[in-house]
């Protein structure tokens, strides 16, 4: 062959071999192009599974969801519509129109944006059959919350878009996700989100779906959030709230043989309702503002109150345990007792001179037999403080003082000194015993919140033991996803016979004492009333404020079922709005009705609202 | 002596058409695959539909050129090139505005480029120039008459204007070589090519340090060797040389286009676009790389079926194979035109009459420079212009202009014992 052929050839081969050699890197060695080709085509949809369904412990549904829709709109897949017939159905204004357009362009032209926000079923009917006339839009289905009660908000909580915080905390989420922000919404919210399902999907270069990516064998299906039925019983729970009316603090109802939550009533409250659907954020932003009522706190939970004489009972117990008062221990009390030079501890229990015994000292609420029985049990060692730690452990193990871990997202340690918190005060060594007096009768340092009251209620109840407080019952109508904690009972240290004799005592209250108007006939109860001092500045001024009325109670007697603390700011007497309130409750809750119907109307009649309207917004609810 | 048969369709070289029919079935499949779900009502509305009509018509055109008699082509050949050339000054007169390109002429839905005919009659009036008695390629003036010859088509296309058709055209110097002309024309082109390119990479400063070093080193060499410098031709090369690389700069930045600046500037890796000027290859190097050895199979590929490569069906159509087909089907196409090449090669080497050798190598030259332009085009090695893949691109006049081109040669050569 001729030899300019031949390097004509030569030529050609040497191409082919550039090209060859080019397409052997890009293709095989190169693996690069491989991963940029799914990130090109393969987009990711989530399918978002309907989230669990809230039952109360009667399995009465609480909270379902609504179906709700949004408007979306694809810019580049727009053409021109009726502008007029497009308001008509959606009830939106031309300039809202306008802005949303404006605002999708923005954000991408393949991409879809949000136009009408959170339309309901009836809004949307007439715009869903006439969508094909509006080439580019499409409806999206969404859920929210629907409210099947008007109360226990501070219970169910609420769900909201997440924020930038809990994108970063937490992989499972994508912006306009939902999340629970409070109450159970939120300590649940695992069980209640469910799973997300996947689907991937081809796309084209303007991001339309072109089909499945390899069939859909990495898909994976969603998984429908779980149910969750809660302690809550909603009638007692309403009742609750009907009993609040116009009055502000917190009613706990607790199974103690249980420790289940069945009513955490919490005055001034909003429905649940409040914070779902198109006016939600508004709502949200008008109760966050209300600092006067302050809708948002949650009393039962998270209000820290002096106990006042509740409290009685543990310094009652923890003395029996130290055996520093026992079966003949008396003290006298003569209208209260000097502990010091100048100091003396007031009494109205009418002993006027006389032994007081035990029980009676419950009955009666005697200031003298409980804080010397506190001044004996920081006595028994060789130092205050090592007797104060002593009755600092005991109270401890009763839950207070730290915080109980109920399983709702909020809550307050309150206060139970101990030998540092004086130490720090007073100097190491350098305080009494009797500068801590008011420990003895739950006033002093000591604060404690209404939901940690309602546990020592029900430890009493069961004589020496208390499960942690909480608001589960069920998940997806089966108790083994609870936490065990919640169903271990925790021990507080105090002998079972000791509780007799205080719990008699409490029985007296309701039968001789201080409830004794607010007793039921056929069952025998068990209660306390508290009255703790308080005070607020007005103008600049300290004011003492009418007292804070707590009672805390149990029955029946022999097989408790029910265990309550009532906390009525400035409701005045333990014995006057509080005991009565816990009283309804218990009846309600164990009889199904009220009988003491009498009772019912003067609570239902008591309105504090003239009292709260002197304060000032800054409440000072500690001594 | 003569050969009283007639020769008949059989006598074409099967090798060759049965690389063409291979080639355009590639192409009609590849082209199927990218726009077969767009909804049309009739399928000659869609392009694979389109493609396949264009194909059975170009068996009408090879019918055609077996009625038509060798000696008329080649007794014709001036008067086609001049028709030609008539063709491509009317384009620009009254062409359709496309694009601001006056390449097509458009009659009705229809429409037709004249640059790709004009390649085959290019290709005949250089081989009727070639074998013109005393045609000396070796000879200065007859030289400048062929190069002339191409460079009148180069220009006109170029007032279109359409740089890939033109480039193109240049490809046809090739033949001068079979016919001739000395090897040191090429390398000085090729030392030019080389110049301009690096004097881009590198800057003008450097390159000029070099060559000018180079310069020295070279005449020290000769010297101490051979005790002799060539003055002559070491300061004609020279010259050349700084000559280009000083009009680099002005070639670069005055003469070419910002998107024809920016394409090289991508190739040379001097810059990175991916979303404007480089889009098309950085998306074509993903679906050819994303192919792997196998492909992704018929109809899964993501970047073809989500059409991210513009122009995927005509000058991009080697990305749908390389995505689909992978490497294997990449290297299949590279082999068939590589196969065809040589077979082409071989078949014009064999021919009797010089006219018909000059115009196989002129159809070698052409297409040689569409394979070899596209893919290196596709794969990132040589900047985007616009070639199509010859027979598997999707377009009328490039399909009928090669298979026109191709089987007048085979035609040819199916002659070539008579002597004509």
């Amino acid at each position: 062959m001729n030899q300019k052929a031949v390097v004509i050839i030569f030529l050609i081969l040497l191409t082919s071999l550039i090209i060859t050699g080019r397409l052997f890197y890009l293709q095989i060695l190169d693996k690069e192009y491989k991963d940029l080709a799914l990130k090109n085509a393969v987009k990711k949809e989530y399918i978002i599974p309907e989230r669990g369904y809230i039952y109360d412990r009667n399995n009465n549904l609480l909270v379902s969801n609504l179906p709700i829709y949004d408007v979306m709109a694809v810019p580049n897949r727009m053409k021109a519509f009726d502008t007029l017939e497009f308001l008509k159905y959606t009830g939106i204004t031309k300039e809202n129109l306008i802005k949303a357009l404006d605002k999708a362009k923005k954000y991408s032209r393949n991409k879809a944006s949000l136009i009408v926000p959170k339309l309901y079923k009836n809004e949307i009917a007439l715009l869903q059959e006439k969508i094909y006339k509006f080439p580019g839009f499409f409806i999206q289905r969404r859920a929210i919350r629907k409210y099947h009660t008007k109360s226990a908000a501070n219970v169910l909580g609420f769900i909201r878009e997440v924020n930038e915080k809990e994108l970063k905390k937490d992989p499972f989420y994508l912006p306009g996700d939902l999340i629970g922000k409070a109450g159970v919404e939120k300590s649940y919210e695992k069980i209640l989100r469910g799973k997300k399902g996947v689907k991937y999907y081809l796309t084209d270069k303007f991001n339309r779906k072109i089909g499945s990516y390899k069939n859909g064998q990495f898909d994976t299906i969603s998984e429908v959030g779980k149910d969750l039925q809660l302690s809550i019983d909603i009638k007692l729970q309403e009742f609750g709230d009907s009993l609040m009316v116009n009055k502000r603090g917190a009613i706990i109802a607790i199974e103690p043989a249980t420790g289940e939550i069945l009513a955490l009533v919490t005055a001034p409250g909003f429905p649940p309702e409040y914070l779902s659907g198109r006016s939600s954020s508004k709502n949200f932003n008008k109760l966050f503002r209300d600092k006067i009522n302050n809708p948002l706190l949650d009393r039962g939970l998270q209000g820290e109150y002096p106990p006042g004489s509740p409290f009685k009972m543990l310094n009652g117990l923890i003395g029996l345990q130290e055996k520093v008062i026992g079966q003949g221990t008396y003290f006298v009390c003569n209208y209260g007792f000097n502990y010091g030079k100048h100091s003396h501890m007031f009494c109205h229990c009418g002993a006027n001179g006389r032994r007081v015994y035990l029980p009676w000292a419950i009955e009666k609420s005697c200031n003298t037999y409980f804080s010397k029985t506190y001044l004996n049990i920081l006595n028994k060692y060789s130092e205050p403080s090592k007797g104060l730690d002593v009755w600092h452990d005991y109270l401890s193990r009763f839950g207070l003082g730290h915080y109980l871990h109920t399983d709702l997202p909020i809550g307050s340690k309150g206060l139970i000194p101990d030998s540092k918190f004086y130490d720090r005060y007073y100097g190491k060594g350098r305080w009494k015993a009797s500068y801590t007096i008011s420990n003895g009768i739950g006033q002093g340092e000591v604060l404690t919140t209404p939901i940690q009251l309602a546990n020592v209620a029900a430890a009493i109840a069961n004589k020496g033991y208390y499960y942690t407080p909480h608001v589960i019952k069920k998940i997806n109508g089966s108790q083994k996803d609870i936490d065990t904690f919640y169903l271990r009972p925790k021990y507080t240290g105090i002998d079972k016979q000791y509780f007799d004799k205080i719990i008699n005592g409490m029985a007296a209250v309701y039968k001789y004492g201080t409830a004794r108007y607010s007793q039921l006939p056929d069952i025998e109860l068990c209660g306390k009333t508290g009255t703790s001092e308080n005070k607020t500045r007005i103008n600049g001024k300290i004011v003492k404020m009418p007292d804070h009325s707590i009672f805390m109670a149990f029955g029946p007697k022999n097989h408790p079922e029910i265990a309550v603390t009532v906390f009525v700011e400035n409701g005045g007497y333990g014995a006057t709005v509080a005991a009565p309130i816990a009283t309804l409750i218990m009846e309600k809750y164990l009889r199904g009705k009220i009988t003491r119907t009498d009772l019912l109307k003067k609570v239902l009649n008591t309105d504090l609202t003239p009292v709260y309207q002197q304060k000032a917004p800054k409440n000072n609810e500690k001594q | 002596m003569r050969n009283s048969r007639k020769p008949s369709i059989f006598d074409y070289d099967w090798i060759s058409v049965l690389l063409f029919n291979l080639l355009v079935f590639i192409g009609i499949i590849s082209i199927y695959s990218t726009t077969y779900n767009q909804s049309h009502t009739n399928i000659f509305q869609t392009y694979y539909g389109k493609q396949i009509l264009w194909f059975v018509f170009s068996y009408v055109l090879i019918i055609f050129i077996g009625f038509v008699s060798i000696r008329s082509i080649k007794n014709n050949a001036s008067l086609l090139y001049l028709i030609g050339v008539a063709l491509l000054i009317l384009v620009l007169i009254a062409g359709a505005n496309i694009n601001g390109n006056k390449s097509w002429f458009r009659f009705g839905g229809f429409s037709i480029q004249p640059a790709e005919f004009v390649k085959l009659f290019t290709v005949l009036g250089l081989a009727k120039l070639l074998t013109e008695p005393d045609f000396k390629i070796s000879n200065f003036k007859n030289l400048l008459q062929a190069i002339i010859l191409i460079l009148v088509p180069v220009f006109l296309i170029l007032l279109q204007p359409d740089l890939g058709s033109a480039i193109i055209y240049l490809s046809l110097f090739l033949v001068f070589y079979r016919d001739g002309l000395h090897i040191s024309y090429y390398l000085l082109a090729l030392l030019i090519a080389v110049l301009f390119i690096t004097t881009i990479y590198f800057g003008q400063q450097k390159i000029l340090m070099i060559t000018t070093g180079i310069f020295i080193l070279f005449n020290l060499f000769t010297y101490s060797k051979l005790k002799k410098i060539f003055w002559l031709p070491v300061l004609f090369v020279f010259s050349i040389s700084i000559f280009t690389v000083l009009g680099t700069d002005f070639i670069f930045h005055k003469v070419l286009k910002p998107h024809q600046r920016n394409r090289i500037e991508i190739v040379l890796g001097k810059k990175k676009d991916d979303k404007g000027t480089g889009y098309n290859l950085k998306q074509a190097l993903i679906a050819i790389g994303s192919g792997g050895l196998y492909g992704k199979g018929m109809l899964k590929g993501s970047q073809t079926e989500g059409d991210y490569i513009p122009e995927q069906h005509t000058d991009w159509i080697l990305t749908v194979i390389g995505e689909q087909w992978g490497f294997l089907g990449t290297l299949s196409v590279v082999m068939l035109y590589t196969f065809l090449l040589i077979r082409l090669i071989f078949i014009a080497e064999r021919q009797k009459q010089k006219f018909s050798r000059m115009v196989g190598y002129g159809l070698v030259a052409v297409l040689f420079a569409h394979y070899a332009l596209n893919m290196l085009m596709v794969i990132g090695l040589f900047p985007t212009i616009g070639i199509p893949l010859p027979f598997l691109s999707y377009g009328g006049s490039s399909l009928w202009a090669f298979t026109l081109l191709l089987f007048i040669f085979l035609k040819f050569d199916a002659h070539r014992i008579e002597d004509w």
